[in-house]
């Protein structure tokens, strides 16, 4: 909470526990209702949709690309010069750009409209004469272990760096990301973006639950997002990917709560520092270690093969989280685009606007929503990963159980957190 | 084909049923929101200031918080992104309607440390 103090300006009220209750109680019916009974064969092995040639037509045209890319770019330029030459103050709008619209928005843009990131990335129209903006090949191709660790310093950077919202500490960490891919870019050539850009690397990996896809000669297909994910060959340490998003969260919610809060709040500068940096490497490896464990029991399918079915944890997780600061935050974040720099300009005339907060007039129902977000990103998760785990060919299960058990902690761990606000 | 058939019906339904998930939270959105009596909140800063303070207020209600500091300060209310001047010694009221729900914090713009924990339930 302590270091983006001033972004997240609200917390939501923590969950009713009935509806923690019955949340854990439909998770874990749910899930051994698909173990037991309805799923015993695979159903999503392979990739299967209406193919749209016109669409593709439209969306591959450089008329629909060339301005859609060159409106995102407009934009990360303008939050680059408030970073470089805007005021160090909370409504200089690069923070919530970064926080907010980019690191939340990503996810309901992923979900809603696919890959969009990936063609929207301003890093790729930066590295445009190295064949960079090229649509992407029909392989994954290479480790995802650059954007995990690339992912750990930005959580890291979130959740433990003191002052994440000041200027010196993001241009630090702005510039390490850009040096990072561009300098990757220049020794391995362009597919290092895909492997090593943290945001990237997150908003593709939640484009795969959204319902678009593509065939092999690049049509897109309208798909059920299940199979969309579930028909995913991944990437190399996708696992690792998800422990450190899923870690991630937790340990966002874990550091809200009063307990943590008052356990380090007596600790002096780098004692406080040290606890929460401890406290984000042992929740990833936590998540890590009981996937893991989950995974054993299948020969032949590691973990990598298995972590579709994480992305819908993370992705209901961060929606059910962040939700209403994308809601409330993000609109500020816009209207602070009236005056970058702080000089007082009201370029879109937005400047004195005030947020619409109409929602927050209704607390059960976003309770609900959170409750649902979560529930149904967990449901999504387990289809996806029995799906995949019964190409094992195991039908026993006994060796279902382990991996199911391990969806099942994560999410009632995850409600519970918010329960305890 | 013929198995391209069963599984896109299979699809459809399955989206069917993540849609029949989600109706409930329609029919709890049209819950409106009550109104309730004004509240007043004293809030007395010491020096150094006390541990931060849990304070509930109910949804609707017009909240005036009445706040003495020892030296002159700023309020920041959290959320509903509201400041003001607090003169040295001087009760001073800061008053808005606590129309969204939520948990706000109420903090010293000058020593930064948080008075309150708002909560609006």
């Amino acid at each position: 909470m302590i270091p983006l103090h001033g972004i997240a300006s609200r917390g939501d009220l923590p969950l009713p526990f009935e509806l923690v209750l019955a949340g854990a109680a439909g998770a874990l019916v749910v899930t051994f209702w698909v173990a037991l009974f309805a799923w015993r064969t695979p159903r999503f092995r392979d990739q299967a949709g209406i193919e749209l040639p016109r669409l593709t037509r439209v969306v591959d045209s450089p008329w629909f690309s060339r301005p859609l890319r060159i409106a995102v770019g407009l934009v990360w330029l303008v939050a680059a010069l408030a970073l470089s030459f805007g005021q160090d103050r909370i409504d200089n709008p690069v923070f919530g750009f970064v926080y907010v619209l980019v690191w939340v928005g990503l996810v309901p843009v992923s979900l809603l409209f696919g890959g969009v990131y990936r063609r929207t990335n301003p890093l790729r129209l930066l590295l445009r004469f190295t064949g960079a903006t090229a649509p992407p090949g029909s392989r994954p191709g290479g480790s995802r272990l650059p954007a995990a660790a690339a992912l750990l310093g930005f959580l890291y950077l979130e959740l433990v760096q003191p002052d994440g919202a000041t200027l010196p500490v993001l241009r630090g960490f702005a510039a390490a990301w850009v040096a990072w891919v561009v300098a990757g870019v220049l020794v391995r050539g362009q597919t290092w973006i895909a492997r090593a850009d943290p945001f990237e690397a997150y908003a593709s990996a939640v484009a795969r639950v959204s319902p678009w896809a593509r065939t092999r000669r690049g049509v897109l297909l309208l798909v059920n997002p299940l199979r969309n994910l579930a028909s995913w060959h991944p990437p190399r340490h996708l696992a690792v990917l998800a422990a450190v998003l899923l870690g991630g969260t937790l340990f966002d919610a874990l550091s809200n709560t009063s307990w943590w809060v008052r356990a380090t709040q007596d600790l002096a500068g780098w004692a406080g520092w040290l606890a929460a940096t401890a406290g984000l490497l042992g929740a990833v490896t936590l998540i890590g270690a009981l996937f893991h464990l989950g995974t054993r029991p299948y020969r032949g399918l590691g973990p990598d093969q298995l972590a579709p079915g994480l992305i819908p944890l993370v992705a209901g997780y961060a929606l059910a989280h962040y939700g209403t600061m994308l809601y409330l935050d993000g609109q500020r974040t816009l209207f602070r685009f009236s005056d970058p720099l702080g000089q007082g300009w009201d370029l879109f005339g937005l400047a004195e606007a005030a947020p619409a907060t109409g929602l927050f007039a209704y607390p059960t129902a976003i309770a609900v929503a959170q409750v649902l977000t979560i529930v149904t990103g967990h449901v999504a998760g387990v289809l996806v990963t029995h799906d995949i785990a019964l190409r094992s060919g195991e039908q026993r299960v006994a060796v279902h159980v382990p991996l199911l058990a391990v969806m099942v902690v994560f999410t009632v761990g995850g409600l519970t957190l918010m329960f305890g606000g | 084909m013929q198995q391209g058939g069963n599984r896109s019906r299979f699809d459809r339904d399955m989206m069917r049923t993540l849609g029949l998930l989600l109706l409930p939270l329609l029919l709890l959105a049209g819950c409106g929101s009550p109104d309730a009596a004004p509240v007043t909140v004293d809030l007395t800063v010491t020096d150094p200031p006390a541990a931060t303070r849990t304070v509930d207020v109910p949804l609707g209600a017009t909240v005036t918080l009445r706040i003495t500091t020892p030296t002159d300060d700023r309020v920041h209310v959290h959320g509903y992104e509201i400041e003001a001047d607090l003169p040295a010694g001087v009760a001073t009221d800061v008053t808005f309607d606590a129309s969204m729900a939520g948990t706000y914090e109420v903090e010293s713009h000058v020593t930064d440390a948080v008075w309150l924990d708002l909560v609006v339930r």
